[in-house]
């Protein structure tokens, strides 16, 4: 033996598996009998299997590279190639929250990625697999091999029947000369494709269809009204891939999605009025308004029960029993107001509203294509662009300590604006410039967004509060727990007011403007 | 990673078999084994119709290099590294190593595989040497199975 011996770190190999998919015929007989000449075939398996995949409606888990799916009274959760992360006990059902499975690995692994969303059912598979065991003349086990026949959902036809060879550590040539004799009949080799992607492809589904950021690729010399008309009709389309959602509560996140889209069209509207034809504009921005509205007191009673452990977490262990009966109270008058929402998108006023709104962006013979709308959009955005900026930094400038909290109030709903603008027309400009302004921006915005939240907070319990009447004990501990939890949100207020000025600061520096004046060429 | 040895001093008191079955139970449960069949008669190795590739030896195991002759068994998750007969001097060989490492070469021999195996189970030959001295410095747990007889509580 060397004296210097060597330990090496280890590489061992990763075990390969090639998939080949043959279409239906006697293409897999056949290679049994050309791989009986040399082995010993034994069937060891037969099963048919039921297996539903799950989803949030924006491939939450897809974009993580991950499956989830529910079989044999079993969860799994596991990459795409098929290597498991985790597993838990359960059955199947019409859509999972991350707090409806057992507490354990596969809910932590899950939650992080989904977090408040609704995965539901995207694909339902049953397969009929069958299991091979290949054996060399000591009947030792060389290789395996697995042939599937799935069926999607209600389809009656079958995919193309699926072959997959399985290598044992230490029988390489076994497996290659299998492989070889794959190869030789009418058959594909499945490579780079993930079974969970061999499903997808053969559905009707589109991965990731919804859910990337708000984008919309204007070319540089497209019209204002070619413009408006593109943007809009893409957040008219976001409401309408979310309504369905929305009258179905499946998630909360349909209604704030769907808000987020009405929100960015009245910003639109409001930010081009000057230049869109009056009265359709003054129509819209009413009708938007209103939807903006009706769809208000779910939204914010939704956000109240998402931060639910939030709260409770602020208080101390005696106040929490006080403001668990809060949250109830909260349930039941979300169900009020979920039934009067549906009605509103279910209403006459809603469909119209949608209809014409489509006729306006879409008519060739359409106000938003004539006159000033017909001219260049980038020039127009340009100059709107310098304008908001110098606007927000006047505006903001003016804000001291002393200054009351309805000033910033005021800055970030102007802030929000000039954002949405930059967000509208961001494919105008330079993406990393953009990018690098925007995040400056998001900054700012958190700490005034932040600053407003607690503030909302602060006042909807204080008004909870006052409205209280001391009945008996459960009213004083709930008044005791309401006031301990204002107190802790007026803390935080304080802080964030504080952290205002530095925030403020960066995002006005001359890095800053230099970087604004490049983006727009020097205007500013 | 837990290395549990087999080890008895005794021939046939049960080793391979408890050895070959505490494998199979484990990777049954669900965890990465390694069979290690350390006895140069190679009964482990035949229970699972296990053969060595024709360029392992002793050596190559000793230098680190046996890594590509694992081979897996009939069983998901248990994978064996088959003995050879050369393994019949395998104590000789390691006491050519410097005194103050010759107990602890198989135990460094396994420190690679801490994260491809749950478990590492060793079949140990029947007698008393240095090997036996590695075995058991390498074990976390050594198992001693003991047929109810005079002479085997006597090797315990």
């Amino acid at each position: 033996m060397s004296k210097s011996m060597r330990i090496t770190g280890l590489e061992m190999k990763q075990l390969r598996k090639s998939m080949f998919s043959f279409p239906h015929g006697d293409g897999f007989e056949s290679l049994l009998r050309r791989l009986s000449k040399k082995f010993i075939i034994e069937d060891c398996s037969h099963e048919v299997t039921q297996r539903v995949y799950y989803d949030t409606f924006d491939w939450r888990l897809h974009r993580a590279n991950q499956v989830f799916s529910s079989s044999g009274g079993a969860l799994h959760l596991e990459q795409f190639n098929g290597q498991g992360l985790a597993v838990a006990a359960g059955r199947r059902r019409s859509k999972f929250f991350w707090w409806d499975i057992e507490e354990g690995e596969l809910v932590e692994r899950l939650k992080e990625n989904i977090e408040m969303r609704a995965l539901c059912p995207i694909i339902e598979l049953s397969t009929e697999a069958t299991q091979f065991r290949i054996m060399n003349k000591d009947r030792k086990t060389v290789a395996r091999l697995a042939v599937r026949n799935d069926r999607l959902g209600e389809q009656t036809s079958e995919l193309p029947e699926l072959i997959i060879v399985h290598e044992i550590r230490g029988y390489e040539r076994e497996f290659d000369g299998i492989v070889e004799q794959c190869l030789k009949r009418r058959c594909s080799e499945v490579k780079n494709k993930s079974l969970f992607d061999r499903l997808l492809s053969n559905s009707d589904l589109t991965p990731r269809d919804y859910g990337a950021k708000f984008r919309v690729d204007l070319d540089q010399d497209i019209s204002i009204g070619g413009a408006v008309s593109r943007l809009c009709l893409r957040l008219v389309e976001d409401m309408q891939k979310n309504h369905a959602g929305v009258i179905a509560d499946i998630d909360s996140e349909f209604l704030h999605d769907f808000r987020i889209a009405v929100r960015r069209t009245r910003s639109l509207l409001s930010l081009l009025k000057k230049i869109l034809p009056e009265a359709q504009c003054r129509y819209f921005q009413e009708e938007f308004r209103w939807l903006g509205t009706v769809t208000g007191p779910l939204r914010d009673i939704d956000v109240y029960l998402l931060e639910k452990d939030k709260y409770l977490n602020m208080l101390p262990a005696e106040l929490e029993d006080g403001m668990s009966s809060f949250f109830e109270q909260l349930e039941v008058r979300r169900n009020g107001e979920l039934r009067e929402l549906q009605s509103h998108l279910g209403s006459e006023r809603f469909g119209k509203l949608i209809t014409d709104w489509k006729g306006f962006l879409t008519d060739p013979d359409s106000e938003i294509f004539k006159g000033s709308r017909a001219q260049k959009c980038r020039d127009y955005v340009d100059q709107m662009i310098v304008k908001r900026f110098k606007s927000f930094i006047r505006d903001g400038d003016r804000i001291s300590d002393a200054s009351a909290d309805e000033e910033l109030h005021k800055l970030r709903i102007k802030g929000k604006k000039f954002r949405y603008l930059l967000e509208f027309f961001k494919s105008f400009y330079d993406e990393k410039q953009m990018s690098s302004f925007l995040k400056f921006m998001k900054k700012l915005q958190d700490n005034l967004g932040d600053f407003n939240d607690l503030s909302v907070q602060q006042t909807m319990l204080g008004a909870e509060l006052g409205g209280l009447k001391a009945k008996n004990l459960q009213t004083i501990r709930f008044a005791a727990a309401l006031g301990g939890l204002i107190a802790v949100l007026s803390d935080r207020h304080r802080a964030v007011r504080n952290e205002f000025e530095s925030t403020y600061a960066d995002f006005t520096g001359p890095e800053i403007k230099k970087l604004l004046r490049v983006m727009v060429n020097g205007s500013l | 990673m837990k290395t549990i040895a087999v080890y008895s001093s005794k021939g046939g008191v049960g080793k391979t078999a408890t050895t070959v079955n505490l494998a199979f139970t484990a990777s049954r449960d669900g965890y990465r084994v390694l069979l290690c069949d350390m006895d140069s008669q190679g009964a482990a190795s035949y229970y699972y119709r296990i053969k060595p590739k024709k360029k392992f030896n002793r050596s190559r195991l000793l230098n680190g290099e046996f890594y590509d002759f694992i081979r897996g068994t009939d069983f998901p998750l248990l994978d064996l590294l088959p003995a050879h007969f050369s393994f019949r001097n395998l104590d000789i060989a390691i006491n050519d190593e410097r005194k103050e490492e010759k107990r602890q070469v198989l135990a460094s021999l396994l420190v690679p595989l801490a994260d491809q195996y749950d478990y590492v189970i060793l079949d140990c030959p029947p007698n008393v040497t240095v090997l036996s001295e590695n075995i058991i410095t390498a074990a976390d747990c050594v198992v001693v199975p003991v047929v109810p007889t005079t002479l085997s509580l006597l090797a315990l």
